[in-house]
């Protein structure tokens, strides 16, 4: 199934494009989505490896957690949340 | 180990002094030991509610982090301190860059200031000296216009803290300036030092600061680097500074627009289009991150809070325009959290018909760049309508009664950030407790959204939290912990971005600051010893409070927060539920071990009082 992942600041910059598309299997869940995007995009998977938050994902305006399953037509949205003044 | 300079304006005497080691060991330094100097001598001036914030017996406080000046990583930060003009109640400040390192250097590391001069002053430090001398030439010039004039009078090193005409002016958002956009801004300290005719302090560091064991601390500084710098929360910020936060909000949809009645806006605040604005990135005294950026406008910044509220908050869209903006308050010397929130709270007000033409001089516009770059001159120099909204929230008195209903701010502090708080629960309470009014900086819970694991949440903060940020569940024991650390940072003048908890599940924790104090100091603290001082800070602020007459009343949050939906985007429908925040607010004040009023229980204040006395 087609999921366009959209991403956020600054994890779209690992990328260099602000949403992509994936082709997943049936059930597929947010982990799958994130190995196949790490598997895709090195410099992503480096990142995600080395920071000390996760990132934080949306779908369909809800908070949703890694093991939450997707289906066709998802769009889920990554952010890396920090604070500052 | 630290001293203070007792310092009086009117009879232009000075003393030094040493800070007794029991105090140190207390409140640490910084924003720690202001608080111990703001409660005495608010008693001593005959009672913290009695005192004017203008007048002469008002403290001001310039105080140093306890490892601020060192080679400690991170360690830039100073704190302003006094009876804010601007909430009527505690009011500080904290401040990066280079001038609490050069006060230190020049024999200083807390400089208390009382009286009023009978003209124009400045502070001139050097080698354990204060001179007082005339600032006739240096009135009316703008912030950083100021440091340039004291430069070319006192030569290369010469690094100051400065008001604009903003404080000139007794506007009660008035900051305190140093470097192009370093502002000690919350409270309106900037208004106490024009109300001392008190224009600048300017320091010639060339001192060396005592080190009991500088080899430990150097290995501990080449190890903290290390480890600091491979953080990626440490790197993206060097990077990109703060305003991919700004994105990360927007996507959320708790951007501050338009007064908070909207919670998007335009991307062409986004930190690529800021990016195309700068020229390089800076630091502060021994920082290893590197946040700051100049931009090609003229200026510094803007950071992520003035983006917000200098952009959405007023509808201002194009991204030069808002650096435009930033730069104007930098150079007269005005608090952009206070600017951008008072400015937008009178726009609604106009747009609802609350205010006419008669008292705001002509339409106000959401996005009408001109007029409102003319309104914050207006507000500097208190001309026109501005001269009402340099009162910032006192303005309430001049405007109809229900005009409070749309004004954001808590204890009479416009909110600091530009976060739109209905969303997650513990960012709403903790700018309903925050000391000194509603500010992220107090106790932000930031890893509230990061959904850690149930174990990791616990083993930070000590207490069953919720995983989930729009749950009021655990969240008042997660701000208390971060009251407590981040008052440790404020007093050892360590900048957040690289304290435990704000940004990161690492960084420096207790365990860091105790080995960097020990080198600095030879002063030993056992983790509970600096988590019992943060709390020693946390305690005697709610008890200035309270002598100043503030009660639970006070901690609470806008109306508008209670009682509108937010409207889009991933946080639409979410607002602060009243009851649930009441049972919220009584778990805060159980964590802190006050009473289900807010007060402190008889033995802690007597505690305190040992400890004041």
């Amino acid at each position: 199934m087609k999921i366009v992942v959209k991403l956020g600041e600054p994890l779209w910059r690992e990328i260099g494009e602000k949403q992509v598309t994936l082709d997943l299997q049936l059930d597929a869940t947010i982990e799958d989505m994130i190995s196949e995007l790490a598997d895709q995009y090195p410099a992503l998977q480096e990142f995600l490896n080395q920071a000390e938050i996760p990132p934080t994902i949306f779908l369909a305006d809800e908070l949703v957690n890694w093991e939450t399953k997707l289906k066709q037509g998802d769009s889920p949205t990554l952010i890396w949340a920090v604070s500052g003044g | 180990m630290t001293n203070f300079v007792d310092v009086d304006l009117s009879s232009k005497r000075y003393a030094l002094r040493e800070t007794p080691e029991k105090s140190v060991r207390a409140f640490l330094g910084g924003r720690g030991l202001n608080m111990l100097f703001l409660a005495r001598l608010l008693r001593g001036a005959g009672g913290a509610a009695k005192v004017d914030p203008f007048g002469p017996e008002n403290p001001l406080i310039f105080g140093a982090g306890l490892l601020t000046g060192t080679i400690a990583p991170n360690a830039a930060r100073f704190n302003v301190s006094a009876k804010s003009p601007e909430t009527l109640g505690l009011g500080d400040a904290n401040c990066g860059g280079f001038f609490a390192a050069a006060m230190r250097r020049s024999g200083f590391d807390r400089i208390v200031i009382r009286g009023c001069a009978q003209e124009p002053t400045y502070l001139y430090l050097e080698d354990g000296q204060v001179h007082f001398l005339p600032a006739n030439d240096l009135w009316g010039m703008g912030s950083f216009e100021t440091q340039q004039a004291l430069v070319k009078i006192h030569g290369p090193g010469t690094i100051s803290a400065v008001i604009g005409p903003a404080g000139e002016n007794l506007v009660r958002m008035a900051a305190v300036m140093t470097g192009k956009k370093n502002t000690a801004g919350r409270c309106g300290m900037g208004a106490v030092m024009g109300s001392k005719n008190l224009k600048a302090i300017a320091a010639k560091g060339r001192g060396k600061l005592q080190i009991t064991d500088p080899k430990k601390l150097r290995q501990d500084r080449i190890e903290l680097t290390e480890y600091l710098k491979n953080s990626k929360v440490v790197q993206v910020l060097g990077k990109l500074g703060t305003p991919f936060l700004y994105q990360v909000s927007n996507t959320l949809g708790t951007i501050r627009t338009r007064n908070s009645q909207d919670n998007f806006f335009e991307d062409t605040l986004n930190a690529e289009e800021v990016e195309r604005y700068v020229d390089k990135m800076l630091a502060c005294t021994s920082c290893v991150v590197h946040c700051r950026h100049r931009n090609i406008l003229g200026g510094e910044g803007p950071e992520y809070s003035t983006i917000g509220l200098l952009g959405a908050n007023l509808g201002i869209a194009p991204t030069d325009q808002v650096i435009q903006l930033n730069n104007l308050v930098n150079e007269l010397g005005l608090d952009s959290s206070s600017t951008g929130t008072i400015i937008a709270w009178a726009l609604e007000l106009y747009q609802r018909g609350m205010i006419d033409d008669e008292l705001s001089g002509g339409p106000l516009e959401w996005g009408d760049f001109d007029r409102i770059h003319q309104l914050i001159l207006d507000i500097a120099h208190r001309r026109g309508f501005g001269d009402i909204l340099a009162e910032s929230s006192q303005a309430k008195a001049q405007f109809p009664e229900s005009a409070e209903d749309y004004l954001i701010a808590v204890k009479d502090l416009p909110q600091s950030d530009p976060h739109d708080v209905r969303y997650i629960k513990s960012f709403a309470l903790g700018i309903a407790v925050a000391s000194r009014g509603a500010d992220h900086l107090r106790n932000r819970p930031t890893l509230d959204i990061l959904r850690l694991p149930d174990d990791v949440r616990y083993k930070i903060f000590g207490v069953e939290t919720s995983s989930d940020p729009t749950s009021y569940d655990g969240k008042a024991g997660m701000v208390a912990w971060h009251d407590d650390i981040y008052a440790v940072a404020d007093s050892v003048g360590i900048c957040k971005f690289v304290t435990h908890g704000f940004n990161s599940p690492h960084l420096l924790g207790y365990d860091h600051f105790s080995s960097l104090i020990e080198a600095v100091t030879g002063l030993r603290f056992e983790e509970k010893e600096l988590r019992e001082a943060g709390g020693n800070v946390i305690d005697l602020e709610r008890l200035i409070n309270l002598e100043l007459g503030r009660s639970k009343l006070d901690d609470t949050l806008p109306k508008r927060y209670f009682d509108d939906p937010m409207p889009a985007r991933v946080t639409k429908g979410h607002k602060i539920d009243r009851d649930k925040f009441a049972v919220m607010l009584g778990e805060y004040y159980q964590a802190r071990g006050w009473d289900q009023e807010g007060r402190l229980s008889p033995e802690r204040m007597e505690e305190l009082e040992a400890l004041i006395r």
